[in-house]
């Protein structure tokens, strides 16, 4: 028992067990954000000068999208990434929520957070979801883009629906949403061997 | 191929505004940015990715002005932990618990036995970024002063008040320590 008289500076030092030591050792030293906040990051570095802007690089590298070649447009990325902030931010999704039918564990998780963090995350990722629309409604000038941009919006709208599932686990009409895109997944096959729901972005 | 030096990619970024050799510097030191940042704020992280957006704009707002003396990894953690320890201030989660509460056995402490991260998160700010620095990310004593501006008994106190606390915490005794169990 260490003398509680002893001024704290003198006292001997806690020293690490090999077990504590090896334990420290082990914990993780990396890991990866959620992937919207490079874009974040980046967009307010160019509002404040301190990055130039995008279209001149993009331009420069791959230069003008010719007539009849068309890619995966620009904004499919920018809306699925949007909507990808909802599966990656918390580790919670509907997809696990209803493929795994780890209700019980989900909800506990929800309640685990304050309801201003969730809040918080919320507004965040509708934030994100706003900006993903604007592109999306911006680039509404091709008929061929059509159901890309449904894929797009129903992939936007689902990843919501899994955000304010956490904020308010019994909500009908987010319930009636995941319901009705439980249905479609089973229609289209697209649960994978763990009963997960697939999404691809 | 050899890899662009972090000094070299900072140079076109101060000189050009160049977005693809930031995004590789973000991209090589943000992981490992992040899971610091995240655990010296206790496991918040929407607070940690707005830490981490604040230290890259700060960062490059100052690139222009860094030496290159020390590593730049070292320099991007400097400016995270002073806006960690902001934070954590400005909430009022800056703390050091006083001796008498560490014999006090809280609700997770009741636990039988929890998670060695979960134990670091719950560790009052002041100790659990000592015990980061110092037991985690291998920073001496004097460094840890020099950057939290205090002296290094204040560091060696804060680390093992942070040890004490984690084994109680972790629910493990150490015969070396007579009063943890």
């Amino acid at each position: 028992m260490k003398d509680p008289d002893m001024p704290i500076d003198d006292r001997e030092p806690v020293e690490l067990t090999p077990e504590e030591r090896a334990a420290l050792d082990a914990l993780p030293r990396e890991r990866v954000p959620g992937r919207m906040l490079e874009e974040r990051t980046i967009n307010a570095l160019r509002d404040g000068g301190l990055l130039g802007s995008a279209a001149p690089a993009r331009q420069s590298v791959e230069g003008p999208a010719r007539k009849g070649e068309r890619g995966r447009p620009w904004w499919t990325a920018a809306a699925a990434m949007a909507a990808g902030i909802a599966l990656f931010a918390g580790g919670l999704s509907v997809g696990q929520m209803l493929g795994a039918r780890q209700t019980a564990d989900a909800f506990q998780t929800v309640f685990e957070e304050g309801d201003a963090r969730l809040a918080s995350r919320v507004q965040r990722a509708g934030s994100d979801y706003v900006t993903a629309l604007e592109a999306l409604a911006e680039a509404g000038d091709a008929a061929a883009d059509t159901g890309q941009a449904l894929e797009v919006a129903l992939t936007a709208l689902w990843a919501a629906a899994n955000e304010i599932v956490r904020l308010a686990p019994d909500d009908p009409l987010t319930a009636r949403i995941l319901q009705g895109f439980e249905a479609r997944a089973v229609d289209a096959g697209e649960y994978g061997p763990g009963g997960q729901l697939l999404v691809e972005f | 191929m050899a890899r662009t030096t972090d000094q070299a990619l900072a140079g076109r970024i101060v000189a050009a505004r160049d977005e693809s050799a930031f995004r590789e510097l973000y991209r090589r030191h943000t992981p490992r940015l992040y899971q610091f940042v995240l655990r010296v704020l206790g496991g918040d992280e929407l607070e940690a990715e707005d830490v981490l957006q604040d230290t890259w704009i700060r960062a490059t707002r100052n690139l222009a002005g860094f030496r290159w003396e020390s590593r730049f990894e070292t320099w991007l953690t400097g400016i995270g932990l002073n806006l960690c320890r902001n934070r954590l201030r400005a909430g009022g989660r800056w703390t050091d618990l006083p001796e008498e509460i560490l014999g006090t056995p809280g609700a997770a402490q009741r636990e039988s036995r929890i998670d060695l991260e979960r134990a670091i998160a719950l560790l009052p700010a002041g100790y659990r970024t000592v015990l980061v620095l110092h037991d985690i990310e291998g920073y001496r004593h004097a460094e840890i002063a020099e950057r939290l501006g205090v002296s290094e008994g204040t560091s060696k106190s804060q680390l093992w008040s942070a040890r004490r606390y984690l084994r109680r915490l972790l629910g493990s005794g150490h015969p070396a320590t007579g009063d943890v169990v």
